[in-house]
Parts: structure tokens; sequence; C-alpha cells
């Protein structure tokens, strides 16, 4: 048994005060009939009231965020006379309305404990809501994937296990994902709040590492990596950092509740999807043409490489890419084995082949 | 499928506990009441922490005046848990605007892989907004202008969309792969069992019914996917597990081992990585699993020249003649 009433409980008790009142509650009987408050309220020390009715505040700020549809509403009292502030919450605003599949039965009885409305899906639309919760929570190192599993829980309650069944796919975390999750969840905090964030930066290519102060924007999950898109405050101009190249994220700790900037208008994350490594540079593009013999001209034609420009009467193709970041690109053309070819820059065309010498040296080759 | 070794974190923050609490009390209100293994399996916490959750509802000491929440009966008995209430939370409250997050990314991710029809992506996007209208406590358009997911599905999608649903309703498929090293593309009908992401990439688990076996596709190899006539069965001892080891999908059984060498440039990432022996000047050593020759060539050829095989000889030769051919010397 708890000595004192625990923050739970100061929850359970203020939402159940208010859920489904026929009036609002005005703020003086919060105070009185919710025992966590009342306790020091009901007090002559003045000090004491206050503290309550911070702590007040402070449960409807907190529950609110966590989307407890705590309602203000002005509540004329004394004969219309006067108007309070007064509180609510709205069973329709608060409990998920009934979820049923087109061709099931409307559910009735004790399942059915309050008048709310009812969202009909059809099976495929539950079925993708089931899949995309699924897939969110096996998103390796998504910092929600514990909400996409209480989001299913709370449909299951409606919905056939047989419907909400995943499709036969499954997600393979990395080695390094729990690494990659400690460095994101306060990259995520950060985001929601828009505060600012600083960290050391190791860039693989450059070899160095260095000291970034970030306003970040968004997080986008790419190609099987996390990475923090942001406007970087020393070089003043957007960058994308890869999260798992990061070391001692901190978020900027001064005035926690008020924003530390805006994110621009026209700023869109979604610009940033269906990218490449290189093209996520901040080099300005360079345009090189590759020649994909056959039959991987097959393969850059299915999987939408870069742009084509020429077919060749062997099966051959030349496409070209507009390449932001020249290191990740001939690395990726060199695990081709020589099936594919820089046909322009001359010089990008130098880098791949002086790239192919040195892994050639290190495995005991003749460099000519 | 949850194969992945993610495990839900018990958290006992008290933003945590509501759900978990309003969860249960929900769930467990009916006349059968619910048992408490079962409460804590679908949580993801032990039975104890699940227990120690319900007790924290309305035990107080009893100097301490009632609230409304006293209303609630809740009883225990170590296997089924019972709660009587006329009143509020017998009903799973609507999404909180993390979970409509979780729901929104999911759907919009869906919606992009919709198979290169852009009638069908309107739809899952009208869909999702319908839902994130009515289900969740607040639309979280916001929030999901400050995420975005690419699940990495190669070309338009319609590959991986006719594989899945293949997979699902458990019928056979032709395919036509592109194997590493192979001059022409083949043609295979397959069983399709399961697709699985792994490092960026997705590959399909399949019976192939030329090799008579299963084995591993590449989904950027496969050009092609048709369903064609024939069901099958998965078989009851078939465990996708069996094919993930150190963060990658891999065919066990005819591994060696091969033991690579990364410059100090990157041993901080490869560290991350798993296990490895440190080298006296700063780089690493890793021991890999390797069933398939030309992923390791890709893999050092990825990293190059930072990666580099100390051994076995034959594979250190496979390097160096990829090296070669990328130099236009066939060996």
């Amino acid at each position: 048994m708890s000595e004192r009433i625990t923050k739970l409980q100061r929850w359970l008790d203020l939402i159940a005060y208010l859920v489904g009142r026929r009036s609002p509650a005005a703020v003086d009987d919060i105070m009185e009939e919710v025992p966590a408050y009342a306790e020091k309220w009901g007090t002559e020390d003045e000090t004491a009231r206050a503290t309550a009715r911070r702590t007040f505040e402070r449960d409807k700020d907190e529950l609110r965020a966590l989307g407890i549809p705590i309602e203000t509403v002005p509540y004329p009292t004394n004969y219309g006379r006067e108007v309070i502030e007064a509180y609510q919450i709205r069973k329709r605003d608060f409990y998920l309305p009934y979820l049923r599949v087109v061709h099931q039965a409307s559910p009735s009885g004790e399942r059915k404990p309050y008048h709310l409305e009812e969202v009909v899906l059809t099976e495929e639309e539950a079925q993708a809501a089931a899949d995309a919760l699924h897939f969110a929570s096996q998103l390796p190192s998504f910092p929600f994937a514990r909400e996409a599993r209480s989001a299913l829980r709370k449909l299951a309650f409606d919905l056939d296990p047989e419907t909400l069944a995943p499709t036969p796919e499954l997600y393979v975390d990395r080695p390094d994902a729990d690494a990659v999750l400690e460095r994101l969840r306060p990259l995520s905090d950060a985001l929601l709040v828009r505060k600012v964030v600083r960290f050391r930066y190791h860039g693989i290519y450059r070899g160095e590492a260095t000291d970034r102060e970030v306003r970040p924007y968004g997080l986008v999950f790419l190609r099987g990596n996390w990475y923090l898109v942001g406007h970087d405050v020393g070089r003043d101009a957007i960058r994308v950092f890869r999260v798992a190249r990061m070391e001692n994220v901190e978020v900027n700790r001064s005035k926690p509740h008020t924003p530390d900037y805006e994110i621009p208008e026209d700023f869109r994350l979604d610009d940033y999807l269906q990218k490449e490594a290189w093209e996520l540079g901040d080099d300005p593009p360079i345009r090189a043409a590759v020649l994909f013999r056959f039959p991987r001209s097959l393969w850059a034609d299915r999987n939408g490489y870069g742009e084509l420009v020429e077919e060749r009467p062997d099966g051959s193709a030349v496409r070209v890419f507009a390449v932001q970041q020249v290191n990740p690109f001939l690395r990726w053309l060199l695990s081709m084995e020589g099936e594919a070819e820089v046909v322009s820059p001359a010089e990008l065309r130098e880098e791949l082949r002086a790239m192919a010498r040195e892994v050639l040296a290190l495995h005991g080759g003749e460099v000519a | 499928m949850a194969t992945s070794r993610k495990t839900a974190t018990v958290g006992t923050t008290a933003a945590e506990q509501l759900e978990r609490v309003l969860y249960m009390i929900a769930a467990a209100s009916g006349k059968a009441g619910r048992s408490l293994q079962e409460l804590a399996e679908v949580l993801g916490v032990t039975p104890a922490q699940a227990a120690r959750d319900l007790e924290e509802v309305t035990a107080r000491a009893y100097y301490l005046r009632p609230g409304p929440i006293d209303e609630f009966q809740i009883t225990n008995d170590g296997r089924r848990v019972h709660v009587w209430t006329k009143g509020q939370f017998r009903r799973p409250v609507k999404l909180s605007p993390l979970e409509a997050l979780a729901l929104g990314l999911g759907l919009r991710v869906l919606a992009a892989g919709a198979a290169g029809s852009a009638a069908r992506r309107e739809e899952l996007l009208a869909f999702a907004r319908r839902l994130e209208r009515d289900i969740a406590s607040a639309p979280p358009q916001e929030l999901l202008e400050r995420f975005a997911v690419d699940d990495g599905t190669p070309g338009d999608g319609s590959v991986r969309a006719v594989l899945r649903r293949a997979a699902g309703a458990r019928r056979r498929c032709r395919i036509v792969y592109l194997s590493s090293g192979r001059t022409r593309p083949e043609e295979r009908v397959v069983c399709p069992y399961v697709l699985g992401f792994a490092n960026g990439a997705w590959y399909l688990i399949a019976h192939c019914t030329m090799r008579e076996d299963v084995r591993l596709f590449r989904l950027d190899r496969v050009v092609e996917a048709e369903v064609v006539d024939g069901t099958f069965e998965v078989p009851e001892d078939f465990d996708p597990g069996a094919y993930i080891a150190g963060g990658r999908l891999y065919r066990a059984g005819e591994e060696v081992e091969a033991v690579v060498r990364y410059s100090p440039r990157i041993a901080r990432f490869v560290r991350e990585r798993g296990p490895v022996e440190e080298q006296s000047d700063g780089s690493v050593v890793v021991r890999l699993r390797v069933s398939d020759p030309s992923w390791l060539v890709r893999h050092v050829l990825m990293h190059a020249p930072d990666a580099e095989v100390v051994g076995p000889a034959e594979l250190r030769a496979a390097v160096a003649r990829a090296a070669e051919r990328v130099l236009g010397r066939e060996a």
C-alpha cells in the first residue's frame, strides 16, 4: 500500500473525474474532489494551495500531450453573471469509436458500454491498418515502436485477430540497432519540441570528427539507416547526418517548454525520401554517365537507377546520375565488379580505377 | 512476424503505466475478466509488472481520502483479473498522438509502395486521413511532417507487392531472377514463404522448385514476378529465424569463416556491429560467417579501401579478381 498518492493515481483520479460529466468541472471543484490536490488545497497554507494548483496545471498539460482530450470550457455561474474556467473530457473525444469490418455484426451488450460512433472498415482497410502498425513496430530502431504496439492492441479490441494477422514480412535489426536507438530518442524528443541538439559527428569519407549544433527539421529512415535532416548552425545550411555516426547527442536543456526555432514553411521532409547515399551530399552535383553491361542493365532498369540515355544492341545501357557525394557512388559501382563502368567524366572514371587498384594492392594482386 | 530480436522495453514511466492500466481495465471489465498472463503478454511486460500496475490503481493508505478511481473494484487472484465498474474506462481510449504517428507513417509507407498504382496510393492516403480523423485524439499531421520512412522497396514496388500477396495467400510464383555472376536472367517457380528486410535490402525466402530447397533471393535482382497456378503450405519446421545472424539474412549451412580487417578510419562503426579483435594500429578484425562468397566480395568492395580480406586465401583471391574485372583485366 502506497504512503502517498502516485502520479498514476492522480492522473486516473483526474481523468475519471472529468470523463463523461454532465457539466464541466470548475477548477475549485477539481481541487476539492481529486484527493491528491485536495490534500494540500484543503489547508490554510497559501504556499501549499499554490503548489496543488501548479500540480494540477502540470498534470493537465502532460495528459493533453499524451492525447487525453481535456477541454477548457468557459462555464457560466452565479446565474450567468460570471464566467469561470472549467474542464471536461467528452466521451466521444476520449474513447475509441467502435470499429467494425463491413460484414461483421456490430458489437453489443458489455462490448458496447457507451454511446459512441461506429467506424466501418473494409477487410482490406483493416488489413492495411494492421500491416502499417506491424511495420512500425518492427521498423529497426524506430523510437515509437512501443506506441505502434499499443495502437495495434487497441484495434485488436474490436477486430478479429485474423484480420490483424501480419503479412509474412520480417525486419531484421542491425547489430547496432540499440546504439542507434539510444541516439534517436533524444533526437526525436528534440524534434518534437523543436530544441537545438549538439553532437560530435564522424564524417566517414572525410575521416574527421566535428562538433555540430543543429536545429532538427526531421528524421528519415532510408535504406536501413536513420538520418537527421536539419539546419547546421555552424555552416548555416541544411545538412543530412547519419544517426549511427553521431556521438554524445545532447539536447538544449534551457527553457524546455519553449521551442528554439521554427521550421521553414517550404521545408519538405519527403524530398529526402527515395534517395541514395550519393544523393545526400552537399557537394554540387556532378553528372556522371555509367555503362551497365547486360544483364546488369536489366537490373539498373528494374530498380530505377539513374536516367536511361542510351540502349545498345548488345543489351547494355548508359544511364546518367546526379552525384552529390562521389565516394559512396564509386564504392557502389565498384561492388558491381566491372559490370558497371564510368563513361564520363574522365576524372571519375580514373577515380574508380584508382580505387580498384587500391583494393587489388591490398589483396596481393599485381598492380600494373 | 516477431523474429527480430527486439523486445518490448519494460517501461515504468507514468505515461507508460497509464497506457497499460487503461488497456487492462477495458480488457478485463467484462464478466469473464482476463487472465493476468494474457494481459501481460499482450502488453509485453512480466505478469508481476502487470499486477503491480493494477495494484497501484486503487491501493492507497487508509488515511487518504478515496478518489473517483476508488469506485473501481479490481480483483486479481494471480491468474485472472476482473474489473467491476459501471462507470468509465470500459473501452480503450483513442490513439495518442504518437500512436497515430506510428499508424500514419506505416500507412504512408504502404501507400508509397502501392505497386506503381496512383489510384491505389490515393485510396490508401485517403484511408489514412479518415482513420486519423476518426480514431486518433488529434490528427498527427504536424508530426507526420517531421518523420519520413522509405522502406527500401526496390523499383516501383510492383515485384514486392506481388510476392507479398502471394506469400500471404500461399500461392506459387514465377520469377525472373538475375543471379550474381550469370550472363542471363533465369526463370524459376518458387513458393514464397516470407519477405525479409535486412541491412537496407529486401530478400525473399522461398522454396525453389528447381533446386528443391529453400533459397534466398535478393528482391532487387527479381526482375519480374507473377502468380501462377498452384498453392503450397509452409513446412511446420520452417523457421525464418534460422536465416538471421549478426543483422544479416543468409542461408546457413555451408558457411566458411572469413577474416576481414577494417581500417582505423571505419573501426568505430564496425565495433558497434558486433565483436571485433582490436589491432595495435587501431584497425579491427572481424570473423564473418559467409555462405555466399559473392556477398563477401561485394561487402569488401562497398567498404573499399577500408576493408581487407585477411583470409582464407581463396576469398582474398576472389576480391583481387573482382578488382581486376573493374580494371578491365579478366582473370
